[in-house]
């Protein structure tokens, strides 16, 4: 009896193993409802995943339309005229764009700053032609990544958008134009992120035309994050700069990854910065030339950092100095990489008085390689000119080429970790 | 004649007071003087000078001269901390004799006689 119940126990142990394989191989998945499964089990052509889905931003909107949009990863979406897929809107141009604004659930048409309206708005690919668009406080247009949301500008005067909200992943597409002006304005709190600027080498670089890819005025919290595969500076000394433009601005931040850019003679200017705090330039500037940035007058705690390749003619390509606004300029920060790749006499950074009756105080050079490639080399790596109180330069490492033309008052750099070949000063 | 040397002494005292010490800069270590100013810009060589008078040929040039003694300070082999150093040892006395005093044995001994001369000049002050 004990045997057979032995017996009998096994089997049924056995049979329960069996049915459990049974079950995980062979079960028909239709009558599931919760659980795991594991994915080597999985047939693609007969199994729909339902991952991640904000990993899949744009595989959804566009394969699937309004049904699956009932997740609200974005609140609308937006295509060109002609674009395939299921969009709420179609933005041909201002007009349209506008509308869809308007329309809910955005409900934001003719808002600048405002907290009411809040939503996210999805560009599917496509050609957008437009000009004088405001992105209100509290929306955000986004495209994927990488993908051919294009806008255009319509003339070559106008600005194409003013931000109040934010605008990423998108590219502008200048077309080759003669473009003056701005292209894109962004108020306090805005962010243009993730962009990309095509040819834009042929901007009109003369002073009365102002040209200036991001202007920043009287706004704090700002960002800037994308890419320049062209662009062109304007003129010296103007009260613009080719890429970015901030003007009695706080709290900026820029990085840009820029190239081929069109200085046309060496002095067209890339970035210009007065009366503003807590300006934060970085990036990775290839083929740089002309002047990269005129810190000017009445400017607190300015960060000029990134990777620089100088590689055109240039003018001073760091300038720092006092001027309208204020006489004295303090607070200017310079950390940066620097690679003098043509054959150029002038400074790279120039501290420079502005002339009778004004100073330049506070600033601090640290942490700066700059190296060349050539038998011509500048001046010096620094020049720092009479009317110039002050300034720090530590743990900087220069090869090729002297450290300092000096000139100015109380200049520290002496003993202070400073390299020229390796010998320090 | 009187007239003339009037004129001249006036332009003279200008010139002096527009620049206590003749314009100049620390570069490498080394003291160099401007050769002009063109325009009320430094010019430190032939090149930098052309290169001013392309941007603004109407602009006036005032040929630099360096004094004496502005060479011997500039040319004792002193190490100058900054430009403010050496422009502090050219107006005074004291500093440079402090700054004589300072000098390592080491380098006065290869520097003697630039140093003693520079010495006996600074006394005649």
């Amino acid at each position: 009896m004990k045997k057979i119940a032995l017996i009998f126990g096994v089997l049924t142990f056995s049979i329960s193993q069996a049915h459990a394989v049974h079950q995980l191989i062979f079960r028909d998945a239709s009558s599931l409802t919760t659980g795991t499964v594991n994915n080597s089990l999985l047939d693609n052509s007969s199994v729909t995943k339902m991952g991640n889905l904000t990993d899949r931003l744009d595989q959804v909107a566009t394969a699937t339309g309004s049904a699956v949009r009932g997740h609200k990863i974005y609140d609308l979406y937006a295509g060109a005229p002609g674009s395939p897929g299921n969009v709420d809107a179609v933005v041909g141009g201002l007009a349209s764009f506008v509308n869809m604004l308007a329309s809910a659930p955005v409900n934001a048409a003719g808002l600048t700053r405002n907290t009411s309206a809040h939503a996210t708005i999805f560009f599917s690919s496509g050609i957008y032609d437009i000009c004088g668009a405001t992105i209100p406080q509290g929306v955000e247009i986004w495209a994927t990544p990488g993908s051919s949301t294009v806008f255009r500008p319509t003339s070559d005067v106008c600005r194409m958008f003013t931000v109040y909200g934010a605008l990423r992943n998108v590219t502008f597409d200048m077309q080759g134009r003669a473009r003056a002006g701005q292209m894109v304005s962004i108020a306090t709190g805005g962010a243009v992120t993730g962009f990309t600027v095509n040819n834009a080498d042929a901007g009109d670089q003369t002073t009365a035309n102002q040209l200036t890819s991001f202007m920043v005025e009287y706004a704090t919290n700002v960002i800037i994050d994308g890419v320049f595969n062209s662009y062109a500076g304007t003129s010296q000394d103007n009260y613009r700069g080719g890429l970015a433009t901030v003007w009695h601005s706080s709290s900026v931040y820029i990085n840009i990854n820029a190239s081929n850019g069109n200085f046309a003679t060496n002095g067209k200017q890339s970035f210009f910065v007065n009366g503003s705090r807590d300006v934060v330039i970085d990036g990775d500037y290839k083929g740089m030339g002309g002047r990269f940035v005129l810190s000017y007058g009445g400017n607190k705690d300015i960060f000029i950092r990134g990777k620089h390749q100088i590689t055109k003619a240039y003018n001073s390509y760091v300038l720092l100095k006092p001027g309208e606004f204020g006489a004295a300029s303090t607070g200017t920060y310079v950390t940066a990489h620097f690679v003098h790749d043509v054959a150029n006499t002038n400074v790279i950074i120039d501290l420079n008085d502005g002339g009778a009756g004004l100073e330049l105080g506070g600033v601090s050079v640290t942490g700066c390689t700059a190296i060349t490639t050539q038998s011509t080399v500048p001046t010096s790596f620094i020049i720092v000119r009479t009317g110039t109180t002050r300034a720090i330069f530590t743990n900087n490492r220069v090869y090729g080429m002297p450290f300092i033309s000096d000139s100015g008052r109380n200049t520290q750099f002496t003993s202070l970790l400073n390299f020229v070949d390796g010998i320090q000063q | 004649m009187e007239k003339l040397f009037f004129i001249l002494s006036i332009i003279i005292s200008i010139h002096l007071e527009a620049f206590a010490v003749t314009p100049s800069r620390i570069r490498g270590g080394k003291v160099e003087f401007a050769i002009c100013t063109v325009g009320g810009q430094w010019a430190f060589d032939q090149d930098e000078k052309t290169n001013i008078l392309d941007n603004t040929p109407s602009a006036q040039v005032i040929n630099l001269t360096p004094t004496t003694f502005e060479l011997q300070v500039a040319q004792s082999g002193i190490r100058f901390e900054n430009y403010s150093d050496f422009v502090a040892c050219v107006e005074n006395k004291e500093h440079l004799d402090d700054k004589i005093l300072d000098v390592k044995p080491s380098d006065y001994k290869k520097k003697k006689l630039l140093i003693d001369a520079l010495k006996t000049e600074n006394n005649k002050k």
